[in-house]
């Protein structure tokens, strides 16, 4: 299995680099004297053949698979910038009660720890507020408001991604947090605090780096898929890029394939091995991707 | 327990206002004046919200044609969320079940069927849902739609995995093998701790099957909170001329929410018990 999974995550990642060598932009196939060339077969040349502007199917998946990274990694740089800070304030969160504390801190005037008390208890109600709204209904609101607020339609994908991986952060928050609870205790880490190694460097070397990366990646994998099926779905009412994008030819897909399911006639063959590949890719990367993830976790522990 | 108490409540309270700042962000054709989150809260209660579009009212329960009635798809993604939740919790039991038990027929059984699960787990719901939705098209039995609502995205690899942990941790603890060595029931001592750990398990997974739910209930059309989103709210605003449905969307959103809350807050309460 392991394999499967290793050979899956090699072709994902050349469909993403081809685009990057090749082009961004997709122009029809023509033939020697100008003409399209439509519906073409499956040939070395075309892996999957033409559709019917003449335009490849392969490099059409690969321009594809590069654009929703391109937004997923929007969506990552939100979710990072937003969930590590939040986990962090969250894992160093003592038990105690809230009273407690700031009885102690007014008493001993240390006002400096009684804000940072407070940004820690913000920041846990900001990780319970944003678990408690389900990522469908965030999504809805967020599109609406990005359709309504947002004239340009380029951006709003960009939009929507920013959101997203704000509405998400909680998950890298939670993970990192029970991550960091945990090493509290470790006693290399109170020897490296005894040491005078300081606080800063041991939050982003010692815990961040060397102990919490796999955490990190294996988040940010599920953030990658969560963010191409969202683009897919935004795609699947309408509301999601207006370029090549996996969600848009997935979109056409469904109906060329219920067509083709429904129908009790001839079944072009072509038609449904151009309309089943950016499924199978999509398989192909949501396995790839989790393994990937849990790969990361193996390898840093 | 005031502790836990007070955070759900202020929780609730942040989530509510969040919610409703951002919908009152969106602009609005008939430039209505807004109403403050207690007062919308009160007209929802009376039932004097309407619809933007056709001024219909909107109700939790009601069968009059000049409104519209929450309440049954609200309840039948609850219902299914919590069918689906069961499923997976029965299935990776006896799964679990098979493997720590001492028969090797039924491990040999468990095992194919674990990676086959856990395999399918992996798969994404809306992969799972367009490509189940394009093979049988909207014609899904239920049984179907809470299989597919409780087995993709991860939960049941989750549940499964989290479950095997702590049945490998507790049969392992001293009183347990213990009164393995005495010719005890085990199951007699292992009985309170595993049905406390089952019900905060099914009750941490409940947010994220219902999140399943309603991607489903989009894809399928079927009745349900998705299906209501869909026609009061996506559909709307992806082209016609109609306004979304916004007090709708916070009706729909802020019950979700409450009941998202106070499913966490039980599973807190039971957690502080345990450990008191």
């Amino acid at each position: 299995m392991n394999l499967v999974q290793l050979i899956f995550v090699i072709i994902i990642l050349v469909l993403i680099i081809i685009p990057v060598i090749t082009s961004t932009q997709l122009s029809p196939v023509v033939n020697s004297e100008g003409d399209l060339l439509r519906n073409l077969s499956i040939s070395l040349s075309h892996p999957l053949g033409t559709d019917d502007y003449g335009e490849d199917i392969f490099h059409k998946i690969c321009i594809a698979i590069f654009n929703n990274i391109k937004y997923a990694l929007v969506a990552l740089l939100s979710f990072l910038g937003i969930g590590i800070p939040l986990g962090v304030s969250l894992g160093f969160k003592e038990r105690s009660t809230h009273f407690v504390y700031i009885r102690y801190f007014f008493q001993k005037k240390r006002y400096s720890i009684l804000f940072f008390k407070s940004m820690q208890n913000m920041a846990a109600i900001i990780v319970y507020v944003l678990q408690s709204i389900p990522i469908i209904v965030a999504i809805t609101i967020i599109v609406i408001m990005n359709q309504l607020n947002i004239s340009q339609p380029g951006f709003r994908i960009y939009a929507d991604m920013l959101f997203l991986g704000i509405f998400l952060s909680p998950k890298i928050a939670v993970a990192l947090a029970d991550r960091i609870e945990v090493l509290r205790t470790e006693e290399y880490l109170q020897a490296a605090k005894g040491l005078g190694i300081s606080r800063f460097r041991l939050l982003t070397r010692h815990i961040l780096w060397m102990e919490s990366r796999g955490t990190i990646t294996l988040q940010s994998m599920n953030l990658l898929i969560q963010a191409v099926m969202v683009e897919i779905l935004l795609s699947y009412f309408q509301f999601g890029p207006e370029g090549i994008s996996l969600g848009n030819m997935i979109y056409n897909d469904i109906n060329i394939l219920t067509r083709i399911f429904s129908s009790s006639g001839l079944i072009n063959q072509l038609d449904l091995y151009q309309a089943m590949a950016s499924f199978c890719l999509l398989l192909m990367f949501s396995i790839s991707m989790r393994w990937l993830g849990l790969k990361a976790i193996e390898l840093s522990e | 327990m005031f502790s836990i108490t007070a955070r759900y409540i202020v929780i609730l309270a942040v989530a509510l206002s969040l919610l409703y700042s951002l919908l009152n962000s969106i602009p609005d054709k008939n430039h209505e004046e807004r109403l403050s989150l207690i007062s919308w809260i009160e007209s929802a209660a009376q039932g004097n919200l309407t619809t933007r579009n056709y001024q219909y009212k909107i109700t939790l329960w009601g069968d009059d044609e000049n409104s519209i009635a929450l309440g049954n798809s609200i309840v039948s993604s609850f219902a299914n969320t919590s069918l689906a939740v069961l499923l997976i919790w029965i299935l990776s039991t006896l799964v679990n079940s098979a493997f720590f038990g001492s028969s090797e027929l039924l491990k040999n059984i468990a095992a194919p069927i674990s990676k086959i699960l856990g395999l399918l787990s992996n798969i994404h719901i809306m992969v799972l849902g367009l490509i189940l939705y394009i093979v049988v098209n909207d014609q899904i039995s239920l049984s179907g739609l809470i299989m597919i609502i409780g087995l993709s995205s991860n939960i049941y690899y989750d549940v499964e995995s989290e479950q095997r942990l702590y049945f490998t941790d507790i049969l392992s603890k001293d009183y347990v093998l213990n009164a393995r060595a005495m010719g005890d029931s085990v199951l007699k001592h292992i009985l309170k701790p595993i049905s406390t750990f089952s019900i905060t398990q099914i009750l941490g997974v409940w947010p994220s099957v219902l999140t399943n739910a309603m991607f489903v209930e989009i894809i399928f059309q079927k009745s349900g909170i998705g299906s209501l989103l869909f026609q009061n709210i996506l559909a709307p605003a992806a082209g016609s001329s109609l306004e979304p449905e916004i007090d709708v969307l916070m009706y729909v959103a802020g019950i979700i929410i409450t009941s998202i809350i106070t499913v966490s807050y039980i599973k807190d309460y039971i957690l502080f018990k345990l450990v008191k």
